[in-house]
């Protein structure tokens, strides 16, 4: 037995030999991230047709920041993963000191806007940063960090510190408010646990557990974000009594939906529906109503195949990749990158409360559209990465690994 | 070894990645099915939503139908008008204090007035204020001096605007409050806002029925301040002949109240009550009945909208659906802003069968200020006060078709004003009273009760009956004729025929007949002649079920039976022969059964309103013609022999006849029935008490039959006057004036228009 070929005494998994190959020469061309790639352009290119529908005005500029996340991308494709698992744990603290710093009585309304009564904005000048979308990256990279080489998390005990490294941001930006993306923290840690081998059932008594102190803290919800609970429950059973006040955002949303019937409209006259029934930020938010009022029921599952692309791709990069932390960087970002997708087209077809969250690659917006294609460059670095010479083979537990609580 | 069996199955970490792609794919199919349930199932639905809003629609009203009375006369109708009415921010003052921010925000710049704190503000605010206040001062000023108002009336108006806002909205967020808690649970109220109430985003009237050249003066202060002040030609109810003014010839009145100059007299509002009133607020009751909007996009031009005038009481109310009208369309095609314009339809005018003159003249004549419906000495009884108001109504029939000429009474809609809480549920003066207020009939009901007896077979044209003062012949206190009394000398009236009968009242002969009808057959014979039924002249609205219109009484089927069992049914009879016991009619009920006598059985049902259908026409009656003439040979005899009931008034100054017209043909008959306590709050302490009710009085009636000489009789007219006593004194010289009414306003020959 080679040296090379010995197991390495630590939990987790066994090292394993792989072949030496030139650094180009040695990456994953074949690597299943371009279907990533390839359902975000996709996605980008059906996001500017349907900005393009209502505002054709922000294209240019959906264009030119599409370029600048192409770049970040590009940017966080080469960083080692060593590098990147040291750069999570600076990366959180940084984060949750801007979250902070947002929250702060005293901080002047020049650095930080207030719009709508929240507090998610610092003013750089330039352009306004939203540090609750950096938060999303830092909370994946922190807890792939912290689960690489671990096994407490078969202990339920063992859950706690991945849960709290996501519900320390999460209840950070929950009190900005923003719901929405305060929303996809749990779901993204979930999946990151699951992949991670963290036994379903401790996960169940977890999710229980959760479930009632979401519904003990639904007496601190803010009142909006109440009446938009129940403006949504209302919509779900055909009661439209909401429908011109806290109701309005959804009721508008469904109803061009709806009226975009299997293949929509022209752009013309979807353009005229759109306008005419006052759609609040079409563009943004609620650009999958545009699609749908474009394109119809088509459109819609357009959309939704092209996650679906996106979602195989990233769980295909996370299969094939024999290295811990990219494992759950790979999970953690499609879980992000389609979380984010379901409850802002769940929000927009009635089946999920208002809340501020964009469509990734299809909304306009500058955070936005740089974070998620940051993501896409992490699958790629992940996808592209030549296997380690030796690696372990990880998260494979059976029940003898199982820690007594 | 354990891991040489992990590596036989697909690895735990790739089957939780597929977990997790099962999970994503489930939750989209969840998507998708929700997707497909709104563009598919419910697309038609969203889309056609979806278009309606590429249209703006606006709605143009529409205006009530007139009323008008027989001759075309406008007695009601929409009538445009200038007004001007004011934002609710300026009567509040908000709006100096949004331009004063307004202005701030300028002259600060959008990024400075961004980044500037609460207190720097309300300061830059404060600091403009007054200059914004004066300019709202100028406006109020320039408005008191356009209107012709004194600039304190304008400041009244302003408070009143707003203290009766604040009691509203008080009233509607407390509503708001409660449905939010009830809808979000205990503690929701933190997320409560109110929502303003339709006042506070309106406009308000602050002058009204402005002349041209107020108008005129008005127009460029509105152009000036558009967001401030409207100056519109808006639509209102009016009724033209109010403070209507007419002249009663007082020399024709009986001798005590008798002047030789002429009485001007201001009817306010004549057929007011006929007419009722219009309400501006729409209620729960006319959405329901008739929603303006019926679901699918559809809806119906005629229905109810918040903002819609509604008929509340009277003709306003019965004729609703004719008179409202549809309301008009325009809609514009926000994106092309085409335009296509569905003017409104008027509502359909109704015609009354009321001459507004004769009305008037009515209304004057039973107006207490001129003194025939007050206690008056020569009435016959000193139980109450000279000067007492009576309540007192009035109408006049036409025979041949049924149509109600005038129909008045007193106290009317306008008393509420002055009478106390406690009189006003007494005397109900809302009340339309010729319709809505019965009373036993007394001997009105003879000559019914005489053609009923002939119509029987029971007594022939020359049957001859003796009166001796009492009907049983063993109790002389029991059913006594009206003669034999003490004040009389115990007389009787002897052997008499019919005609004679009737002409004297004779109490005695109509307790024979009633005995020998028995109480059924009399009851059927007078419930023949429309009595004790409701007659539906045109005031209850079709969507309701009971006729406002009163019914009276007569004793039915049931009571009868009853008395029949205690053995009472026989006195209940010979009672009813004379118009006492369980009867009671209406004036309107008498005019019209007195008309069914004149067209000998032939009924026609009473209106107030031309051209409306009976579903089913009354039944005629079978009187023969010989009982017709024996009939209305006595009520002539009535007038017209010195021994009739209605021949003559007397008192200790003198005699005079009660009918003093000439040229014209009177036959008709007084009734002086039993009357239940009078009550009224006489020491004003809001309570009607013991002492303050007198018994013993009686009500007073006339009915006649009017025509020109010969024997067409033309117009059935009946008087009541309640708690008046003797039905010829109290009633006669009213119905003496009806008659020269008729003269003068040109119904019946030998009048003085």
């Amino acid at each position: 037995m080679s040296p090379a070929s010995l197991p390495l005494m630590r939990p987790g998994g066994r090292l394993r030999p792989a072949p030496r190959r030139g650094r180009l020469s040695r990456a994953n061309w074949a690597s299943p991230a371009w279907l990533c790639v390839l359902a975000a352009l996709g996605l980008t290119a059906l996001g500017l047709a349907a900005i393009g529908t209502t505002r054709p005005d922000l294209v240019p500029k959906q264009a030119v920041l599409l370029a600048v996340g192409l770049v970040a991308a590009g940017l966080v494709i080469w960083p080692s993963h060593r590098l990147l698992q040291w750069v999570s744990w600076p990366l959180l603290g940084i984060v949750l000191l801007l979250l902070i710093f947002l929250l702060l009585p005293g901080v002047p309304e020049s650095v930080v806007r207030p719009r709508n009564g929240a507090r998610r904005w610092i003013n750089l000048i330039v352009t306004d940063f939203q540090p609750s979308e950096l938060a999303k990256v830092a909370v994946v990279l922190s807890i792939a960090s912290w689960l690489r080489f671990r096994r407490n998390h078969r202990r339920l005990m063992g859950l706690l510190p991945p849960l709290a490294i996501a519900l320390v941001p999460m209840g950070l930006v929950l009190l900005e408010p923003d719901l929405g993306t305060a929303l996809l923290f749990l779901p993204t840690s979930l999946a990151m646990l699951i992949a991670a081998g963290a036994r379903l059932r401790d996960l169940c008594i977890i999710g229980l557990i959760g479930l009632v102190a979401a519904g003990a803290m639904v007496p601190m919800l803010r009142p909006h974000q109440r009446d938009r609970i129940l403006a949504m429950w209302a919509q779900v059973q055909g009661d439209t009594s909401y429908a011109n006040d806290i109701g309005y955002q959804g009721e508008r949303a469904t109803t061009l939906v709806g009226a975009g019937g299997l293949t929509g409209h022209g752009k013309e006259q979807a353009g005229r529906l759109i306008h005419w029934n006052h759609l609040p930020e079409e563009h943004n938010d609620m650009v999958f109503a545009v699609i749908v009022a474009r394109w119809g029921l088509a459109g819609a599952v357009v959309t939704w195949a092209l996650f679906g692309l996106l979602c195989a791709g990233g769980l295909l990069v996370a299969a094939q990749c024999r290295e811990a932390f990219g494992r759950l960087v790979a999970v953690g970002a499609t879980a992000l990158l389609v979380s984010q997708m379901v409850v802002n087209t769940g929000m927009t077809i009635g089946v999920m409360p208002i809340t501020g969250m964009t469509l990734p690659f299809v909304s306009a917006g500058g955070s936005s559209l740089v974070a998620v294609w940051l993501l896409i460059g992490l699958l790629l670095n992940i996808g592209l990465r030549p296997p380690s010479r030796l690696w372990r083979e990880s998260f494979e537990f059976g029940p003898e690994d199982d820690l007594h609580d | 070894m354990p891991t040489a069996t992990r590596r036989k199955a697909p690895a735990q970490y790739h089957r939780r990645l597929g977990l997790l792609a099962v999970a994503v794919a489930v939750i989209v199919i969840g998507l998708l099915v929700q997707a497909v349930r709104l563009t598919l199932v419910q697309g038609d639905r969203h889309l056609q939503v979806a278009q309606s809003r590429l249209q703006s629609t606006q709605w143009l009203p529409t205006w009530r139908g007139a009323l008008l009375d027989r001759n075309g006369r406008v007695l009601a109708q929409d009538e445009p008008r200038w007004e001007a009415a004011v934002a609710f921010d300026a009567v509040t003052g908000q709006w100096a204090e949004d331009r004063a921010a307004a202005s701030a925000r300028t002259e600060m710049g959008r990024e400075a007035w961004a980044m500037a704190s609460p207190e720097v503000r309300a300061a830059a605010i404060a600091a403009r204020r007054p200059a914004e206040d004066v300019a709202l001062a100028a406006l109020w000023t320039a408005i008191s001096r356009a209107t012709d108002q004194p600039s304190e009336a304008i400041a009244t108006q302003l408070n009143e605007i707003r203290g009766r806002v604040q009691r509203m909205s008080a009233v509607v967020w407390d509503q708001q409050r409660r449905r939010h808690e009830a809808r979000f649970g205990e503690g929701s109220l933190r997320s409560f806002k109110p929502r303003p109430i339709r006042e506070q985003v309106g406009t308000h009237v602050i002058a009204e029925d402005l002349t041209d050249t107020q108008a005129a003066r008005l127009e460029p202060i509105a152009a000036a301040h558009p967001e401030l002040l409207e100056l519109r030609y808006a639509r209102h109810r009016t009724h033209p002949w109010r403070d209507f003014e007419l002249e009663l010839d007082r020399s024709t009145w009986p001798g005590p109240l008798r002047q030789d100059a002429m009485q001007q007299v201001r009817v306010h509002d004549p057929a007011a009550s006929l007419l009722g009133t219009v309400r501006d607020d729409v209620w729960e009751e006319d959405l329901e009945r008739r929603p303006f909007e019926l679901g699918d996009g559809q809806v119906d031009r005629g229905g109810y909208r918040d903002v819609d005038v509604v008929g509340a009481s009277g003709l306003e109310r019965s004729f609703e659906d004719t008179l409202r009208g549809d309301v008009g369309l325009v809609v514009r095609d926000r994106d092309a802003g085409e335009t296509q314009r569905d003017p409104p339809v008027g509502g359909g005018d109704v015609v009354l069968t009321i001459d507004v003159l004769l009305q008037a003249r009515l209304e004057a004549v039973l107006d207490p200020a001129v003194g025939l419906t007050v206690s008056q000495p020569w009435h016959g009884g000193d139980l109450l006060s000279a000067g007492t108001e009576l309540p007192a109504s009035a109408v006049v029939l036409e025979v041949a078709t049924g149509e109600i000429l005038a129909m008045a009474g007193t106290p009317g809609p306008g008393a509420l004003a002055r009478l106390s809480d406690a009189d006003a549920a007494a005397l109900q003066p809302w009340l339309i009273r010729a319709a809505q207020v019965s009373a036993p009939p007394g001997s009105i009901v003879k000559p019914l009760v005489l053609a009923a007896a002939m119509g029987a077979g029971i007594i022939e044209a020359d049957t001859v009956l003796t009166c001796r003062g009492h009907h049983f012949e063993d109790h002389p206190g029991m059913a006594r004729c009206w003669v034999y009394r003490p004040r009389y000398g115990m007389a009787t009236h002897g052997s008499l025929g019919a005609v004679e009968a009737l002409a004297r009242s004779c109490n005695c002969w109509f307790y024979e007949l009633g005995e020998r009808l028995g109480l059924e057959a009399l009851s059927e014979w007078l419930a023949s002649f429309g009595l004790g039924a409701p007659l539906d002249i045109g005031l209850t609205p079709p969507w309701e079920d009971a006729l406002v219109e009163v019914a009276g009484a007569r004793p039915d089927r049931e009571i009868i039976e009853a008395l029949r069992r205690r053995g009472e049914d026989t006195f209940e009879a010979v009672m009813l022969g004379i118009g006492q016991g369980r009867t009671a009619w209406t004036p309107l009920h008498a005019a019209d059964a007195y008309a069914t006598l004149a067209r000998a059985g032939k009924r026609i049902a009473p209106t107030l309103v031309r051209g409306r259908k009976h579903t089913s026409p009354p039944p005629a009656i079978p009187i023969p013609r010989e009982a017709v003439n024996v009939a209305i040979a006595g009520l002539r005899d009535v007038v017209e022999q010195p021994y009739g009931t209605g021949h003559h008034l007397t008192w200790p100054e003198g005699r005079e006849p009660v009918f003093r017209t000439e040229g014209v043909a009177i036959a008709a008959k007084t009734g002086t029935a039993q009357a239940p306590p009078w009550r009224r709050d006489v020491d004003g302490d809001g309570v009607i008490a013991e002492g303050e009710s007198v018994s013993g009085l009686e009500h007073a009636w006339v009915v006649a039959l009017l025509g020109d000489q010969g024997d067409v009789w033309k117009y059935a007219i009946a008087v009541l006057v309640e708690y008046g006593g003797s039905g010829g004194r109290a009633a006669g010289p009213i119905a003496d004036q009806v008659v020269r009414a008729l003269q003068d306003t040109g119904y019946l020959a030998g009048g003085s228009p």
